[in-house]
């Protein structure tokens, strides 16, 4: 079936998920079903404020970063921010995660039998779905290749996370394992684009009528009314500053204005299923369904405005009937490929029949644009592929071999001499830079669709490119003495394009461990026994010892240095050495070499440290010098 | 134009009517004018600033604005011709004693609207400028909100707030049917983003040229209503819950163009028609307005792009300098380009000028507003206009002697003569705030004084005057004073090596203007007291 295609779940799989979320009512904590071999862990709804909004938490959306070593996927690698959650929502999925339940041991034996895992919830469940899907991608999808993929199907969920959450999904390639169903006034997934100032105080009574347990509401109830207004006041503020933000051109009023206003962080992530009377509409662009949580909502005359908020908690209550009319509705899918603001064609009429304003589609349009634009950008990228290799190659096997000949290696040679291939080399530094540079101006815009920062040749691509290259900008950076202007290389002077390319690098090796760059840092540094961890620490706070390709920055500061001053810095630095030839970060046909700053300045060093260095360094380092 | 997609200028225009921004400046507008006194409120984090309206004035007459290095503005840039304001407005702005009581209330705050209704609001926007125009930016964000204001100045008003990128800060609410606004004296100039409303909606428009056109087509079209002035509060009420309702296209067929769609939107949301005449006016005012080729992020990203292609360029004057420093003849790069006569002179001319007309065009382009609104502020630009400075414009500089008739001639230093990128660059350095220099074991690779050489030319000149003894005392013991306090100032300068070598070799021109001094003061038999000062200075700071 065309849904199954479009979303990666079929009818069945939201039928039982449906009867589980439902089920799930009558747990406290979760619900585990088993059916033909899937687990379902449907999770209840909550309908008390402290649920929405964590009572301690005084942000003006109840947020909160997520923490990195617990999810070390959910951050953007390159900006080093990690992704924002509603705090309320992830202490929820703590607790069931936590010893008072037995889901952990369940979630386990799953994984040991290899089945697939559905986690899925109807409104607030929704929301504790949705983190348990990423707590189960970080804690088990990433270490073993044999883990199924799960699934997460949700009801009416509101949203959970910002944009970095949406964009580390998006990534990892995760985002295709989540799938939201919308019925078309639902107002809880737009509830979370409200300040919590604003509807704070009409929030429990309205909860109290979103639970279908309780008593019905009326048509003409004034407290609903307001709270649906100002729900989509918030939204709409949102939803057109976000739509400004992607087709504007930067401008500062935008941006002034912005400063002054409260902006919900929270954001839409995976597929959405917005369903009309006769149809369901399929989008993949979380751009494109905020412009839609907003647009879908709007009146179209004064008696649809007095009707809409009592739709918007009714609606909340109307997923049983889509669920049961998913094979019966026409399925429309909107994409980048489907053209879509001529009405006559069937997302034309889709449109329609989720009531979308000519401005609306409009915005629908800019959303769908700003993903081909990006998707443009990455191509326009791609074609400079070529280029960047054959400079690099160049550099491999003519400017190096070239240097080592004068015995001193491509860095030091870069940095005293002023021969034409030196010349050429810092052409090609600087036109490489200009390359990386525009590559990183993009991702930091987030200008490029969000699977590039995890695409592997690119990846590879960045770390061949600083393991050549930014020797030579710190070469190029001492031979300027530009320390003596702004002080060491690693304090504020190294390029961001070759932070941003350690990062991606980082992650890609780290990734399958579970386990984040910093950590793994000072835990080599706490192996190396260097004395008291807050002091060492102190020491090695701007040092180039945290990245091979900074190696030279590093020791060019150690070189003027009097040893006892920076022990504990060259002792880090010989510690991480080893690791780093093996890794290919630094090499070692170059470092060693007879006239190579390194190997000079390493025999400056006293005698009863060079007799204590690990003994690769002193077998390659001494040795030399008694032969020569 | 293919690579304008989409019109946001209603957009804009929507989002901001349907913040409590738009709301709560003008109930507290409101409460300002019923009790007639500046009103401060609070809520929910920023702090309202309104100021009252004043009936019954005399607009209209104009007086310079009090700029640079006065008190009052002294942030504001001051180009010829003068800054200037109303005359009234001015007067009221110390009347109400604006300045004092802002001074004590704003302590510690974070986020300041200043607002106001009618000739409260020219006040506002005045405060507003007056906070944002101190010689550093005050520590809160400044939001000026004014509704159916008159225009506060002229025309070289306008532009100094743009140059000083301060325009951003201003949105003045306008009925398309309220006359106030619209001043009927030529030299009255808006600046900031004006907000159109009428019934149907509004359209934000930021550029003061398409202001005043868009003043033209409803001076020329409108019905001017005298009550119009007072309906703000309805306008405010109507436009702040049109979210709720969706806009269709009244007029037709939608263009199939998203661009064409938007603007025609934005026509009907000032109430006009697309297909009158007046509407197509409007339509046209607001294409003018809004369409920029490509967006200002992207424009950077290849600026990046350019940047690299013309870094070959500096990278030739790089080596050129090095080369020089290793020359036989033992003259710095300055004094090889200066003397322009080998082929590498020439080529390294090429250089230069290309490196120039790059740095020209991102100067323009950041005063232009064509590039993204904090690109000044980005590490890379600044460290590598600052390195382009510091290489290039001694170059610049023997340039500049190298063709100066000497008679006619001013100096590099004099007003208008040193090019206007390098002020721009110093400018930017400065709110950058460059980290603090060290010890420096070394010459540094290019002189950190980057107007080093124009001052030397400066004091040869003077050396060469009193060893020729042709002025009188007076002017040679000022002329004197000036040669001992270079001299000091560049014995400085080497003793803490913040020159380059090209500065000490030994024929370059400091060296021979040095030796040339030297030789005057043993002929003259002055005592050599000036190094004996500056041993003992170099033994205080050691």
């Amino acid at each position: 079936m065309a849904f199954e295609a479009l979303t990666g779940i079929n009818g069945d799989l939201i039928t039982i998920s449906w009867m589980a979320s439902k089920g799930a009512n009558q747990t406290e904590h979760y619900l585990k079903e088993e059916v033909g071999g899937i687990i379902f862990f449907a999770f209840p709804p909550s309908f008390s404020s402290e649920d929405l909004f964590a009572t301690a938490n005084t942000s003006p959306f109840g947020e909160i970063k997520m923490k990195r070593n617990q999810f070390p996927c959910m951050r953007s690698i390159g900006n080093n921010v990690d992704a924002t959650v509603n705090e309320a929502f992830l202490k929820n999925l703590e607790v069931i995660i936590g010893p008072r339940t037995s889901f952990y041991a369940s979630v386990q034996s799953a994984v040991e039998r290899e089945q697939q895992i559905v986690f899925t919830g109807h409104s607030f469940g929704g929301a504790t779905a949705i983190l348990a899907t990423v707590w189960y991608l970080e804690t088990y999808f990433i270490r073993n290749p044999n883990v199924p993929e799960p699934r997460c199907v949700t009801f009416g969920a509101p949203l959970v996370g910002d944009y970095i959450f949406k964009q580390a999904l998006g990534r990892e390639n995760w985002s295709r394992f989540f799938v939201n169903f919308v019925t078309r006034f639902d107002i809880v997934p737009r509830i979370m684009l409200a300040r919590k100032a604003s509807i704070e105080k009409t929030l429990p009574y309205v909860l109290g009528k979103l639970d279908s347990t309780r008593a019905p509401i009326q048509e003409s109830d004034q407290i609903i009314t307001e709270f649906y207004t100002t729900v989509m006041r918030d939204t709409y503020t949102v939803a057109s500053k976000a739509i400004c933000q992607l087709i504007g051109n930067g401008e500062a009023f935008l941006e002034t204005l912005s400063s002054f206003l409260e902006l919900s962080p929270y954001i839409p992530v995976g597929t959405f299923v917005f369903s009309t009377q006769k149809r369901l509409v399929v989008v993949n662009n979380s751009d494109a369904i905020l412009q839609m949580l907003f647009y879908t909502c709007q009146s179209n005359d004064e008696q649809e405005l007095s009707l809409i908020p009592f739709l918007s908690i009714r609606d909340h209550n109307g997923y049983k009937e889509l669920v049961q009319s998913i094979g019966i509705k026409l399925l429309n899918h909107l994409d980048l490929h489907n053209p879509l603001l001529d009405g006559e064609n069937s997302i034309g009429s889709a449109l329609d029949d989720l009531g979308m304003s000519t401005r609306g589609r409009q915005c629908i349009h800019a959303a769908l644009e700003a993903e081909k634009q990006r998707v443009e950008n990455q191509k326009k990228i791609e074609t400079k592929r070529d280029k960047i290799v054959e400079r690099l190659t160049w550099i491999v096997e003519k400017y190096k071999p070239k240097c080592q000949t004068h015995k001193n290696g491509y860095y030091d040679s870069f940095k005293y001499s002023n021969e034409e291939n030196d010349f050429k080399a810092n052409d090609t530094r600087v036109e490489l830079a200009g390359i990386f540079d525009e590559v990183l101006g993009l991702v930091k815009k987030g200008q490029l669709p969000d699977g590039f920062e995890g695409s592997g040749g690119w990846i590879n691509l960045a770390t061949q490119y600083r393991r050549l290259i930014e020797p030579l900008d710190i070469s190029n950076y001492y031979r300027h003495l530009k320390n003596e202007d702004t002080g060491p290389y690693m304090l504020h002077r190294r390029p961001s394009r070759y932070i941003y390319a350690q990062r991606g690098y980082e992650h890609k090796i780290l990734k399958p461990k579970g386990m984040i760059a910093e950590d793994v840092f000072w835990n080599k540094v706490n192996d190396l026994n260097l004395g008291l961890q807050q002091e060492i620490q102190e020491n090695l706070k701007i040092s180039g010892s945290k990245c091979g390709s900074c190696f030279w920055a590093e020791v060019e500061e150690l070189k003027g240095k009097p040893y006892e001053e920076v022990e504990v810095r060259v002792k880090t630095l010989q510690g991480m050495l080893e690791g780093w030839i093996g890794d290919g970060e630094v090499d070692d046909k170059e470092i060693f070499l007879e006239g190579s700053t390194f190997r000079k300045w390493w025999n400056t060093l006293p005698d009863n440290h060079k007799l204590h260095s690990p003994h690769y360094l002193r077998g390659r380092l001494m040795d030399e010098t008694r032969a020569t | 134009m293919e690579d304008c997609r989409f019109e946001t200028s209603e957009l804009q225009a929507s989002l901001m009517m349907s913040t409590p921004l738009f709301t709560d400046s003008w109930s507290s507008c409101n409460a300002a004018n019923c009790d007639g006194s500046i009103k401060i409120q609070h809520i929910a984090g920023i702090t309202y600033v309104a100021i009252p309206a004043v009936p019954m004035i005399q607009l209209g007459d104009l007086v310079g604005l009090p700029v640079a290095g006065d008190v009052l503005f002294p942030g504001l840039s001051s180009d010829e011709p003068l800054p200037m304001v109303d005359a009234a407005i001015l007067n009221l702005f110390f009347q109400l004693k604006i300045k004092e009581v802002l001074e004590l209330e704003l302590v510690g705050k974070k986020l300041v609207v200043i607002t106001a209704h009618s000739t409260g609001g020219a006040v506002a926007a005045l405060t507003a400028l007056w906070l944002l125009s101190q010689t550093s930016l005050p520590p809160f964000r400044v939001f000026c909100i004014t509704f159916g204001s008159p225009l506060l100045g002229n025309q070289s008003l306008s532009t100094s707030i743009s140059r000083s990128r301060l325009a951003h800060n201003f949105c003045h609410v306008v009925s398309i049917h309220d006359l106030v606004p619209r001043s009927s004296n030529e030299q009255f100039w808006p600046f900031g983003t004006y907000l159109f409303c009428s019934d149907n909606g509004g359209v934000c428009l930021d550029n003061a040229d398409s202001v005043r056109r868009m003043f033209d087509i409803l001076n020329a079209t409108g019905t001017p209503n005298i009550e119009e002035h007072q309906r703000y509060g309805h306008y405010v009420f109507t436009l702040s819950h049109m979210f709720l309702k969706s806009r269709s296209f009244l007029g037709g067929n939608i263009p199939d163009n998203s661009y064409q769609a938007g603007v025609a939107l934005a026509v009907e949301a000032l109430g006009f028609s697309n297909d009158d005449t007046s509407g197509v006016l409007v339509k046209k005012c607001i294409e003018k307005a809004t369409r920029i080729v490509r967006a200002p992020i992207l424009r950077s990203a290849e600026l990046a792009n350019d940047l690299a292609s013309v870094l070959p360029a500096r990278l030739e004057i790089q080596w050129y300098k090095d080369r020089c420093d290793a020359s036989k003849e033992k003259l710095g790069y300055y004094d090889f380009f200066k003397r322009y006569s080998l082929k590498r002179d020439f080529k390294v001319n090429m250089s230069r000028i290309r490196l120039a007309q790059f740095w020209d065009k991102v100067v323009k382009m950041v005063e232009t507003n064509e590039l993204p609104f904090d690109f000044h502020l980005g590490k890379k630009w600044v460290y590598t206009a600052q390195f382009y400075q510091l290489l290039a414009e001694p170059l610049d500089i023997a340039n500049f002697y190298k063709n100066r008739v000497i008679k006619s001639g001013g100096h590099y230093l004099d007003q208008g003569n040193r090019p206007k990128r390098y002020e721009v660059i110093d400018q930017w350095q400065k709110g950058f705030g460059m980290p603090h220099k060290c010890v420096r074991s070394r010459y540094t690779s290019t002189t950190q004084d980057t107007c080093f050489w124009a001052k030397l030319e400066e004091v040869k000149e003077c050396l060469d005057e009193v060893i020729k003894e042709s002025s009188d005392a007076q002017r040679r013991s000022l002329l004197w004073e000036k040669i001992i306090r270079f001299e000091r100032y560049a014995n400085t300068l080497v003793k803490k090596k913040e020159v380059s070598k090209d500065v000490k070799a030994e024929n370059s021109s400091y060296s021979v203007w040095v030796g040339n001094l030297r030789e005057f003061k043993v002929k003259m038999g002055y005592v050599n007291e000036i190094e004996m000062v500056d041993e003992s200075d170099a033994m205080e700071t050691s």
